[in-house]
């Protein structure tokens, strides 16, 4: 059964593109953090500025060792916060340069100020999440709180499985965000410790390949002395609502540019990478929705059920904003159950953002599909093949017997 | 349609600065060496010296995707010999299950005292060798080469070369000569 828009086709091996594009790349070991300072190597930024939060902080350490050893031809601006790293992004990414940050949780938090700022400069700038977990109660483990904080500060959103879609959303993120159509700040996500501490092999392309792909930074705005400009300035009753409707407009071109980029990029690689990646969907009357490195795992739990003669599937979001309203409405239409699992809370909602996300897409069209909503895995709660099983056993049920109207919790106990 | 795919999964057991991150890494990138697809990470809170620390690998000839822990080890080596006699440190094991542990004592009377029954039970005497390589206690290498002696899931020259990458001149080769101790020494 195809696997549509993963990394191996299938998922059962290294499929026949990567065998032809093979000389254009080299198989590697690294953890998730690794992987993301290798791709930020790799596209030669000018500028990184960051502040160390676990489970982010190896990243950087990387990319100073980088800059250090004179592998990186970049300036590395060491600062007291991570206000202070968005910030000095900000200003590099103003004067022209391609820059990097990454964070976590806390890190993430204090930056929320100026993450309106970059989006709202429409700066090119990427980062890198490491996802924790939010405090109180202080945690370093991995849940997907902080990057959903962050889902209307206006920059384009992707979440990766394992290193290598956490590799190659880096290097395709400076693509996306450099294009003249969005100029907007894009974050890559990826589980904090599950795949930021996790030492997998994966595929890395050459550094000329990489160099030839993305070129330099040749636009966005730019501090020029001899063409003086404005940036950043006071708009009030009279402009802001123009900037701010400009702004969701490049926010909507970049479904068009980040399905370009895909395209180039599996020329080069041979990963075909798709907004939501299916896996035995095609004959599935329930669907499990995740993301980050639960996908994953439910594509074990889903081969598991497949045998014991279920007729289930999986999707992974791994493009969250924008929100691939086209994809979802025609993948999720032909369901009739949909089990949303979410790393996170949203108190007080009727449910996790990304079943609110899916509901108001089929909503009225498709209101026939029977949805449930499970919150799991809060501050690194493992979640298994198993509990996966438990969380299909159980909302397929709820499902049927018409108890469906709340967040459901797996794997806490009350 | 896709088979549940075959994945060995590896345990390690033991406290903070007993070298379980290292052990698991080095074992990790040996069979990512022998060309085997892999994933090996730690468990861990806020790192310190004695607490309980597991490392986890997987490796496969195939793709993993499974991210959990690992709950039912094909493969467990428990560093710390207070470990090796905790019956919490075993569960999930299967018949199949090769298991190599830190102590002084026979693999029988292990065996008998935990109630297990598994396809092979491997004892090092890790701190004796230890002692009498490095004069101190290094652990990880002597339970590692045990472990490599029961599995035959490497070659004991691809973790020399790491280890000797990792830790050139005379820390690399204690820990070699640690290694081939526990390779040569286990007894099952």
């Amino acid at each position: 059964m195809p696997c549509k828009g993963n990394k191996y086709g299938s998922r059962g091996g290294v499929g026949k593109m990567i065998t032809k594009s093979l000389s254009r790349q080299h198989r590697i070991a690294l953890t998730g953090n690794d992987a993301v300072a290798y791709a930020v190597k790799q596209a030669k930024v000018d500028v990184i500025s960051a502040y160390p939060i676990t489970p982010q902080t190896f990243v950087v350490e990387t990319l100073s060792r980088y800059v250090y050893d004179g592998e990186l031809d970049a300036k590395f601006i060491a600062v007291e916060s991570e206000h202070s790293a968005m910030s000095a992004v900000i200003g590099a990414s103003l004067a022209g340069a391609r820059t990097f940050t990454a964070t976590s949780s806390q890190g993430l938090a204090y930056m929320w100020e100026a993450l309106y700022a970059a989006s709202g400069l429409r700066l090119p700038i990427v980062m890198a999440l490491a996802a924790r977990a939010l405090s109180a109660p202080l945690n370093i483990h991995n849940d997907h709180s902080d990057f959903f904080g962050m889902r209307d500060a206006g920059w384009i959103m992707f979440n990766g499985e394992e290193a290598q879609e956490t590799y190659d959303l880096t290097i395709m993120a400076y693509k996306i965000a450099e294009d003249p159509r969005v100029l907007l700040p894009v974050v890559v996500s990826y589980d904090g410790f599950i795949v930021s501490h996790a030492i997998s092999d994966f595929y890395a392309l050459n550094d000329d390949v990489v160099a030839e792909f993305l070129g330099k930074r040749t636009t966005g705005p730019k501090i020029d002395p001899d063409n003086p400009r404005s940036f950043g300035v006071l708009a009030l009753q009279d402009s802001y609502f123009e900037f701010k409707r400009q702004q969701y407009e490049a926010m909507e071109k970049s479904r068009q540019v980040i399905q370009e980029v895909f395209k180039k990029y599996a020329e080069i690689s041979g990963r075909e990478y798709r907004p939501l990646k299916e896996y035995m969907t095609e004959d599935a009357e329930t669907c499990i929705v995740a993301m980050g490195s639960t996908v994953g795992t439910a594509r074990q739990a889903i081969r598991i059920l497949r045998e014991r003669g279920e007729k289930v599937g999986v999707v992974g979001i791994l493009q969250y904003r924008p929100w691939p309203t086209k994809e979802v409405e025609q993948i999720f239409s032909k369901f009739k159950k949909i089990i949303v699992m979410e790393k996170t809370v949203s108190h007080g909602a009727r449910a996790g953002p990304m079943y609110e996300d899916i509901a108001s897409t089929l909503y009225p069209k498709y209101s026939n599909v029977k949805m449930i909503d499970y919150t799991y895995g809060l501050g690194g709660r493992d979640i298994s093949p198993q509990g996966i099983i438990d969380i299909y056993r159980f909302g397929k049920e709820l499902i049927e017997k018409d108890r469906n109207d709340k967040v459901q919790f797996y794997g806490v106990r009350e | 349609m896709k088979k549940v795919s075959k994945i060995i999964e590896i345990k390690w057991q033991g406290r903070g600065g007993q070298g379980v991150v290292l052990a698991n890494q080095l074992i990790g990138m040996a069979l990512f060496e022998e060309g085997k697809h892999i994933q090996t990470f730690p468990d861990f809170g806020p790192e310190r010296t004695g607490g309980p620390v597991r490392g986890y690998t997987r490796f496969s000839e195939e793709p993993i995707d499974v991210h959990s822990f690992v709950y039912e080890p094909d493969i467990l080596a428990v560093i710390d010999p207070y470990f090796a006699e905790d019956p919490s440190v075993y569960t999930g094991l299967k018949p199949t299950s090769i298991v190599v542990v830190n102590s002084a004592k026979k693999p029988h009377e292990l065996i008998r005292k935990l109630d297990i029954k598994v396809g092979k039970f491997g004892v090092v005497d890790a701190l004796r060798i230890s002692k009498e390589v490095f004069g101190t206690y290094v652990f990880n290498t002597p339970v590692l080469g045990g472990l490599v002696k029961l599995t035959e899931m490497v070659r004991l020259e691809t973790l020399e070369k790491l280890i000797m990458s990792r830790f050139p001149g005379k820390l690399g080769e204690l820990n070699i000569q640690a290694l081939r101790r526990g390779f040569e020494e286990v007894v099952a």
